[in-house]
C-alpha cells in the first residue's frame, strides 16, 4: 500500500526544545497526563506520594491499607485526568480522591466489623512499626517525638473520620481552610468548627504531653496572614 | 451578622481559640482574645496546649513515596486499559463497535472535536515512540518533550483547520435539503420471499435505512468534501446498495413488488446517484467485514478528503518518525494502520461528551498497539542483522 506520507523531514524536530518534567506545574503536568504522557505521572508521584501516604496512614490506621490506598489515588489521578479541573489546586483534587477511597474502605469496614476487630491489632502494629521507621529518619529524632507520634496515632484512631481528615489536612499538610472545605465538601466555617473540635477532642486524649509549661507564646495582636472578616468568624 | 454577645467571656475566647492559633480572627476580634488570653491563666493554658498541638502533629514524622509506587501504578493502569478492552470485544472484532453504530454518528463539531483529539493523542502517541527511543540510546535526560509545545502549536493550528470546514452560506444553500423520514407501513412476506431468497433482508434493509436517515439528518448541513466519505462509509456499512441491487434485478423480471418499501428504496437511490454523482465511492464490503483491523481498512475514508485535520496529523506523524531514525516502511504502514483504526473510532464514537471517554480509552489502547509494533518491528530487524551476521560468519557462533 502506497503510503500518503510526505518526506520531509521537520526542522523543528530534528532540534527539539529541552523540556524538564520536574519543572512542570502541577498543572502542566495534568494536561500532558490527558494528553497520554505517562511519564508525566512521575513528577506528581514524588510531590504527592508521601503526602498522600501519610494522611491515608493516618485516616485509614492501618499501614498497609493505606499503601494500597495510595496506589489507588495514584491509578485513579492517571485514570480521571481528563476530569481534573485546573482551576482547583491540584493537592485538593488529590486529596480528595484520596478521601473518597478511604470513607469507601472505612465504609466497608464497618460493614465487616468482626474481620476488622480480629485485624485491628495487626493494623495499629504496622502503622507503629511504620512510625518507628518513619521517626528514625525524621530531623525530629527527639524520644518525646516519637513517643508522641505513637500516642497521637492512638488518640487520632479515636476520633471520627471526619475529625481525622480535618485535623490531619490542617496540622500535618498545611492545607488552607477554603481547600479543606473543597476536599470533604463542606463550607469553611463547618471545617473550621470540625478542626477546632478535633483539636479539643486531641487535647483532651494527649493532655500528658501538651503541658503548657513546655514552650507557647501569643501571636501578635496583629495577624500577618491579614484579617478575616467577621462573617467567617460567625 | 454578629455573634451573639458571649455570656462568658472564657468560654467565647476558647470557642474562638483554634481560629486564633490560625490567624483565622478579624483584628477586632484578635485583639479581644489577645487581651484576654494576657489576663486569664486557665484559657491561656488551652490557648497553648493547642498551640502544643499544632507544633508536634506538624513536626510528626512523614510517609515517603512508598517504593515502586511508580511502577505499580502503570502495571494496575495497563491490566484495567487490558480488562476494558477484553469488556469492549475490541481485539476480536474492531470494527463492528463503528459499524452497529453506523459508523459516523458525526456533526461537524465531532469533527473538529476529533480532529484536535487525534492531533492530540498523535502527538501524545508519538513523544511515547521516541521517548522510548531516546531511552534506548540512553539519552533520557534530553527528553524530547519539546513536543508539548509542538503539539499545543499543532492543536491550535487543527482548529482553525476544523474550522475551516464549516460550509460557507453559499454551500450552505447548494446542500441537499433534509429529507421526509421514508415511510414502511408493512413488509409483505409473502410477496417478498422471493426477494429473500436471493439474498435480499427486508428487515434489516427497512431498518438500516430509517437508522442512516436518522445519521445523515446530523450531517446534512456539512461541507460536501466532509460529507462526501461519510455518506461513503455509511452506505458502505449498511451494505444497502446491493440490497438495492439485488432487489432490482429481481423486480427487473416482472417478479411482484412491496409497494410499501417504495419511499425506502428511493431514498437509498438518492444517497447512492448522490454519492455517484459526487465522485465518492462505496468502500468494497470485503474492507468491512475483516476481523484484522490492521489488514482491513477503509482507507478511502479518509484519504477521500484531501485537506482535513486527520491527514494533516498523519502526515506529521510520518514526518517525526523519520526524524526520529525510522524508515522501516513496515513500520510505518503499521502505524499508518493503528492511526486509521484510531480515526475509525474517533469517526465513530465521538458524538458526545460521554463517548469521547471511550475513544480516549480505544486510543491509549492504539497507543500501546503501536509501541508493541514499534518494539516487535525492531525485534525483526535485529533478528534480521543476526541472521546476515550468522550467515557471513557460517554460523559458528552457536
Amino acid at each position: 500500500m502506497a503510503l500518503p506520507f510526505r518526506r520531509v523531514p521537520s526542522p523543528e524536530l530534528s532540534a527539539p526544545p529541552r523540556v524538564d518534567f520536574e519543572a512542570l506545574s502541577d498543572a502542566e503536568l495534568m494536561q500532558l497526563l490527558v494528553h497520554g504522557e505517562d511519564r508525566a505521572l512521575m513528577p506528581l508521584i514524588d510531590r504527592y506520594g508521601g503526602r498522600v501516604r501519610t494522611y491515608l496512614g493516618h485516616v485509614t490506621r492501618d499501614g498497609s491499607w493505606a499503601d494500597d490506598l495510595t496506589q489507588e489515588v495514584f491509578v485513579r489521578v492517571f485514570e480521571s485526568s481528563g476530569t481534573y479541573d485546573p482551576r482547583f489546586a491540584f493537592q485538593v483534587w488529590v486529596f480528595r480522591i484520596a478521601r473518597n477511597l478511604a470513607v469507601d474502605l472505612l465504609r466497608r469496614q464497618s460493614t465487616q466489623r468482626k474481620l476488622r476487630d480480629s485485624l485491628e491489632e495487626r493494623a495499629v502494629e504496622t502503622e507503629r512499626q511504620s512510625i518507628r521507621h518513619r521517626a528514625a529518619s525524621s530531623p525530629l529524632q527527639g524520644l518525646v517525638e516519637v513517643e508522641f507520634a505513637e500516642h497521637f496515632e492512638r488518640a487520632l484512631r479515636r476520633l471520627p473520620e471526619i475529625f481525622r481528615t480535618v485535623f490531619v489536612l490542617r496540622e500535618v499538610e498545611g492545607l488552607a481552610y477554603e481547600e479543606i472545605a473543597e476536599v470533604v465538601d463542606a463550607s469553611p466555617k463547618t471545617v473550621s468548627t470540625r478542626l477546632h473540635r478535633a483539636r479539643l477532642q486531641l487535647r483532651k486524649l494527649l493532655a500528658t504531653y501538651l503541658d503548657p509549661f513546655r514552650e507557647g507564646s501569643l501571636p501578635s495582636s496583629t495577624s500577618p496572614e491579614g484579617d478575616v472578616s467577621e462573617e467567617q468568624e460567625s | 451578622m454578629n455573634a451573639p454577645a458571649p455570656s462568658n467571656p472564657c468560654s467565647a475566647v476558647r470557642a474562638l481559640a483554634s481560629r486564633y492559633l490560625d490567624g483565622r480572627l478579624s483584628a477586632s476580634s484578635r485583639a479581644r482574645v489577645h487581651a484576654h488570653l494576657k489576663e486569664c491563666g486557665d484559657c491561656l493554658e488551652t490557648y497553648r496546649s493547642l498551640q502544643r498541638l499544632s507544633t508536634l502533629a506538624r513536626a510528626l514524622p512523614r510517609a515517603e513515596v512508598p517504593a515502586d509506587l511508580a511502577r505499580r501504578v502503570r502495571r494496575t493502569v495497563s491490566e484495567r486499559r487490558q480488562q476494558t478492552l477484553a469488556h469492549l470485544h475490541l481485539d476480536e472484532a474492531p470494527l463492528a463497535p463503528a459499524r452497529e453504530r453506523a459508523v459516523l454518528r458525526l456533526p461537524w463539531r465531532g469533527i473538529a472535536a476529533a480532529a484536535v483529539l487525534v492531533a492530540s493523542c498523535s502527538a501524545a502517541l508519538l513523544a511515547g515512540y521516541r521517548l522510548g527511543r531516546m531511552d534506548e540510546r540512553g539519552e533520557t535526560e534530553e527528553l524530547i518533550v519539546g513536543l508539548r509545545i509542538e503539539r499545543d502549536r499543532f492543536a491550535d493550528q487543527l482548529i482553525n483547520e476544523s474550522s475551516a470546514l464549516r460550509p460557507t452560506p453559499g454551500e450552505l444553500a447548494q446542500t441537499p435539503e433534509r429529507s421526509r423520514e421514508p415511510r414502511v407501513r408493512e413488509i409483505d412476506q409473502g410477496i417478498l420471499q422471493p426477494y429473500r431468497e436471493r439474498g435480499f433482508q427486508p428487515e434489516h434493509f427497512v431498518r438500516s435505512a430509517r437508522s442512516l436517515w436518522s445519521d445523515l439528518s446530523s450531517f446534512d448541513q456539512l461541507d460536501p468534501q466532509v460529507r462526501r466519505p461519510l455518506l461513503s462509509a455509511q452506505l458502505s456499512c449498511f451494505d444497502l446498495p446491493s440490497q438495492v441491487a439485488i432487489y432490482d434485478q429481481l423486480a427487473s423480471t416482472g417478479a411482484p413488488q412491496n409497494d410499501e418499501l417504495a419511499e425506502v428504496i428511493a431514498f437509498v437511490r438518492r444517497l447512492s446517484h448522490e454519492l455517484e454523482s459526487s465522485g465518492g465511492e462505496l468502500v468494497p464490503s470485503r474492507l468491512l467485514g475483516s476481523a484484522d483491523p490492521f489488514a482491513a481498512l477503509p482507507v478511502s475514508f479518509v484519504e477521500a478528503v484531501p485537506p482535513s485535520p486527520v491527514r494533516l496529523a498523519e502526515e506529521r506523524i510520518a514526518e517525526s518518525l523519520r526524524a526520529c531514525g525510522e524508515t522501516d516502511p513496515s513500520v510505518l504502514d503499521r502505524v499508518h494502520r493503528a492511526m486509521l483504526v484510531k480515526h475509525a473510532y474517533v469517526g465513530g464514537a465521538v458524538a458526545s461528551e460521554e463517548q469521547s471517554a471511550l475513544v480516549i480509552k480505544i486510543v491509549r489502547t492504539v497507543k500501546t498497539e503501536v509501541r508493541h509494533v514499534v518494539e516487535n518491528g525492531k525485534e525483526v530487524r535485529e533478528e534480521s542483522i543476526t541472521s546476515s551476521t550468522q550467515q557471513v560468519t557460517g554460523g559458528s557462533e552457536h
